[in-house]
Parts: C-alpha cells; sequence; structure tokens
C-alpha cells in the first residue's frame, strides 16, 4: 500500500505551506512560533552576544590601560636610574664615599636633588649598610645600620645590582609609604656603597593619575611582596596592606600581561581586569571595573527593547485570544443555526 | 518741592521721586520682598549634609553605624551669605574694611556607636578622614596627616549602642566626603584597644 501524501509530504516547501494552512486557523500557535519565539530568540542572542563582545572589548582595553600605566612607571623608574648612575659616575662623588666624607656627599646629594624634586629623599651607605649622609633631612640616621633593609637587601642578593624596593612606611619623619630605588656605586669593579632615592606613593600615583578606567574603574599598583603600593580607596594610612589572595595578584603574571574575570569586592560581583608586570622589578599594574560597569550602556539600550517586545507580546496574544473567541462564538452561532431548523 | 513733577529729578539730591509717595504702590513692595526673599536663599544654602561612611577595621570592640555628617557654614552676621564657591561673604563691614569676612565652616557628624565587647566603654577614639569628589585625602592645614582625631568621652554600657557626635572646625568647604574610624577604645577596666597599624582600605 502506497503512503499518503498528506501523511508523508514530498518536499519541505510543501511540508511549510501545509503547516502554514493549519497554522492559520490556530492563531496562538501561530504566533508563538513565527513571533514570539523568534523575537525571543533574536533578543536573548543579541544580549549575549553583546554581553561576550562588550566583556572582551572590555578586557582588552583593561590590559591596554595596565600596560600603558606600567610603561609610565618603568619609564620613570629608568630615569631615577639613570640620574643615580649619572651620580655615582662622577669621580667627586666616589671619592667622597671612600673618604666617607658625609658633609661633601650630603652636598652633593643637595645639588642633584634639586634636578630632580619628585625624589623625597636620598641616602648613601657604605656596603656594610652603615648609613654615610642623607639629604635634605638628617633626622639622626646617619650612622645607622640598612642593611636588613629590603632595599639594601635586594640590591645586594644575586650580586650588587639596580633593584626597586617594596613599599614601606618611612622609619622616621613622616611616617608615610615610600619606596626605594637602589644604585650600587663602583670604583672599577669593587662596589664601595649604595645610592638610594626615595619616592612617596603620592608621587607613585601621580605619575599615572591621568589614566582613567571609566566607568567604574580604577588602577592600583602592588610591589614584589604583594604589598599595596598605591589603591585609590585607601581611608587610614598604615602599614601596607598585603593582598596576595586578591585574585589579579593571585596569579602569576606573564611578561606580556594577562587578563582576567574574577568574582570579588563586598558585593560579591564580578570584575574584569588587566594586569602588566613593570618591568622587572616585581610590580604589577593592575586596572579593575566591575563587568556591570562596563553593560550599563548595553542592558540601558537592551532592557527598554525588552520592555517593547514583552508589550508586542502581549498585545499579539491579547488580540489572538479574542480572536479565538470570537471563532469559537461564530462556530457554536452556526452549529445552533444548523441544527435549529432540523430540529 | 510740590513743583517737582513726577520722575523728575531732585536737583539737589539727584534722587528721583516717583511721584506716589510713601508705600504708594503695594506691588513695590511685593517686588521689594520677594527681592529681599530670593537674595536671602543663600542663608539657607550654609548648611548641607555630606556623603559620609563609617568604615570599621575587622575585630573591633565597637562599630560604627549609620554615619551622619552636616556641613554648616557660619557668618559673623545674620544677614550674611556666601559668594558660592568660596568661603567669604559678600558683606564689607567697618571692622573689616580691607576684604571680606571668611565664613567659618564646621563639620558637625553623629553615628550609632554598637558596643560589641563584653565590657562597658569609657572613651572611644575617632579618625576623621576628609575626602574630595575624587577619593583623595584632603589635608587641613595644621593637621598631621589626611585625617583628624577626636576623643570622645562617652560611656556606653556592654552590649548596647549610643549615639555619638562630634564637631570639627575646618578651612575649606570643598569637602565631599567624610570617613569615621574608630581606632581606639577605653574599657570602663582602663584597658585599651587600639587599632591595627595596618592601612584600612575601602573594597568595593
Amino acid at each position: 500500500m502506497a503512503p499518503s501524501r498528506e501523511r508523508f509530504p514530498v518536499t519541505f516547501l510543501e511540508a511549510l505551506r501545509g503547516w502554514q494552512l493549519r497554522a492559520y486557523s490556530k492563531p496562538l500557535r501561530f504566533f508563538s512560533f513565527l513571533v514570539i519565539l523568534p523575537l525571543a530568540i533574536v533578543l536573548f542572542m543579541t544580549h549575549r552576544v553583546n554581553v561576550a563582545l562588550g566583556r572582551r572589548q572590555a578586557l582588552h582595553n583593561l590590559g591596554v590601560t595596565a600596560e600603558l600605566a606600567a610603561q609610565i612607571v618603568e619609564r620613570t623608574l629608568q630615569e631615577t636610574r639613570l640620574f643615580e648612575q649619572m651620580l655615582a659616575a662622577q669621580p667627586v662623588f666616589r671619592q667622597a664615599i671612600q673618604q666617607r666624607d658625609g658633609p661633601q656627599l650630603t652636598k652633593l646629594l643637595q645639588d642633584s636633588l634639586q634636578l630632580v624634586p619628585r625624589l623625597s629623599l636620598a641616602v648613601v651607605s657604605a656596603p656594610d649598610g652603615t648609613i654615610l649622609a642623607v639629604f635634605p633631612e638628617d633626622l639622626g640616621v646617619v650612622g645607622q645600620d640598612i642593611a636588613q633593609d629590603d632595599a639594601f637587601r635586594g640590591a645586594q642578593q644575586g650580586g650588587w645590582h639596580q633593584y626597586v624596593s617594596g613599599v614601606h612606611l618611612q622609619e622616621v619623619g613622616s611616617h608615610e609609604k615610600v619606596v626605594e630605588v637602589a644604585c650600587p656605586v663602583q670604583a672599577g669593579s669593587e662596589v664601595i656603597g649604595l645610592l638610594m632615592v626615595q619616592f612617596r606613593v603620592g608621587e607613585v600615583r601621580s605619575w599615572f593619575q591621568k589614566i582613567r578606567v571609566e566607568p567604574g574603574g580604577f588602577l592600583y599598583v602592588v610591589d614584589q611582596h604583594d604589598q599595596l603600593v598605591t589603591y585609590p580607596f585607601q581611608v587610614l594610612p598604615g602599614k601596607p596592606t598585603v593582598v596576595s589572595d586578591w585574585p589579579p595578584v593571585a596569579q602569576a603574571v606573564p611578561e606580556t600581561g594577562s587578563t582576567l574575570v574574577f568574582r570579588g569586592g563586598r558585593r560579591h560581583e564580578l570584575w574584569l581586569a588587566g594586569v602588566h608586570p613593570v618591568g622587572t622589578t616585581g610590580w604589577r599594574i593592575v586596572a579593575a571595573q566591575p563587568e556591570h560597569e562596563v553593560l550599563r550602556l548595553l542592558h540601558s539600550v537592551l532592557w527598554p527593547m525588552g520592555l517593547l517586545v514583552s508589550l508586542l507580546v502581549t498585545i499579539l496574544l491579547t488580540v489572538s485570544l479574542q480572536w479565538v473567541q470570537l471563532q469559537r462564538w461564530r462556530l457554536l452561532e452556526e452549529a445552533k443555526g444548523t441544527r435549529g431548523p432540523a430540529a | 518741592m510740590a513743583a517737582f513733577r513726577r520722575g523728575q529729578g531732585d536737583p539737589g539730591t539727584g534722587r528721583v521721586s516717583d511721584g506716589g509717595g510713601r508705600m504708594g504702590r503695594p506691588w513695590v513692595f511685593a517686588a521689594v520682598a520677594l527681592a529681599s526673599f530670593l537674595s536671602a536663599a543663600p542663608l539657607w544654602a550654609g548648611q548641607h549634609a555630606l556623603k559620609s561612611k563609617a568604615r570599621n577595621y575587622p575585630n573591633t570592640p565597637v562599630t560604627l553605624e549609620q554615619s551622619k555628617v552636616t556641613l554648616v557654614e557660619t557668618f559673623a552676621t545674620p544677614l550674611q551669605a556666601g559668594i558660592p564657591g568660596t568661603s567669604q561673604s559678600r558683606i564689607r563691614d567697618a571692622n573689616h574694611p580691607g576684604g571680606l569676612l571668611p565664613a567659618a565652616v564646621m563639620l558637625s557628624g553623629e553615628a550609632l556607636c554598637v558596643n560589641r565587647s563584653a565590657q562597658a566603654i569609657e572613651a572611644i577614639k575617632l579618625s576623621v578622614v576628609f575626602l574630595d569628589a575624587f577619593h583623595q585625602a584632603i589635608e587641613l592645614p595644621g593637621q598631621r596627616g589626611a585625617y583628624v582625631v577626636k576623643q570622645i568621652v562617652e560611656s556606653v554600657p556592654r552590649k548596647s549602642s549610643k549615639v555619638i557626635a562630634w564637631e570639627q572646625r575646618v578651612e575649606t568647604s570643598e569637602i565631599y566626603e567624610v570617613a569615621v574610624v574608630v581606632t581606639g577604645v577605653r574599657f570602663s577596666d582602663g584597658s585599651v584597644w587600639l587599632a591595627p597599624d595596618i592601612e584600612l582600605i575601602d573594597i568595593l
């Protein structure tokens, strides 16, 4: 027995046409499949695609921002290293260190620091860590031993080299957070002393203060010991906070930088971050931004669109239901009319 | 002077007579009253609420909640109103012929202090931080560091709460936000709790 053409249509077009004919008589199904469902799918897909694109673009921007800030910090630190090298290369300076001539060293530091006003302090120590001279404030530290300080140990560790210290509180004076750049002073192949210059963290912050992460984002700097060097939301000063457990700090950062999405903050919300190392200092710059701020513009467009679609769907459903009721009523009327004369 | 007509200037004084006599037109008084009302409006702007945050160190025996801060600009006379954007008044007076009188700016705050410890409290040390609109601490003249310390002598029984108030005179009215932190507590038995010497940061 040959199969019926009605039950097994031959072509797709015939099947579609058959479905459409049947669907016209059932408007609820017709609107659901041809209007409501496609609209919902389009809206959902638009949202998903835009969220993914917005997130990817924001991560890229954050990565670039972190890289830019890292370059600014690295360049400024490099200028400082060059300044130190120039000072350490002066024969007068080397001679004063060799002769342990404190007043002469102080005068040389004074003359040099006038050229670089961003430096808050300069210290010259002997290779054993004894302070020989300090400028601008003596503060009674000349003769003290700084061999255990991070700047000294870092410069000495693995052979004398230039080193950027971690952040710490200034032990004398204003008790502000400071960082040091240390540079060994050599006479031939022999290290005869260590020159260290100091920055306040406010100065470090000012280097990249013009970089904005909008909307709702910010930049912060973490040192090689996972301590906050600068953070825009410090309420009260004190010893630097260790933030090893913060996701952008916990993960290893490659030389080219990285991006990440993590959940955190007080409200445990999604954050996007770009992380970039500052040269070989061990420092890293983090540019962070809450995801909801990134997607705010998208949501401000999609929410009204969603509401409009919902309104349209509601109107269509109402019209369809009215149409169905009307059809039923007509059918009943026709049935009554058919039965009437027979009765 | 009856010979002078309406609107004609007085040659002796240079003044112009309205010709209507004193209090002749009620709308003039209405206009004057309205102008006085409008010009007095800045007086009411001399006081406004600032954004305020109570921050607490972890494991602090006392927590602050519901912090409120009001900035009050006080002028030398009741009629003085400040020039917008400055801390100076519009009024010159005989005692200060060379310049304008500066306004005195006073911050007054209050917060609910909750004693979470098992002992009664005798005094509290508050650190008040003044922040600008960009969340940068404002260093006030004559103040060491970017915050001031206030000592509040107020007894708070164990496991109870009390509203504490503080006041601070400042030199600028450009303070946007104030953060208040408890950094020390003196208990009734004489023992003292001090906040750890670690920077306090705002986790967003």
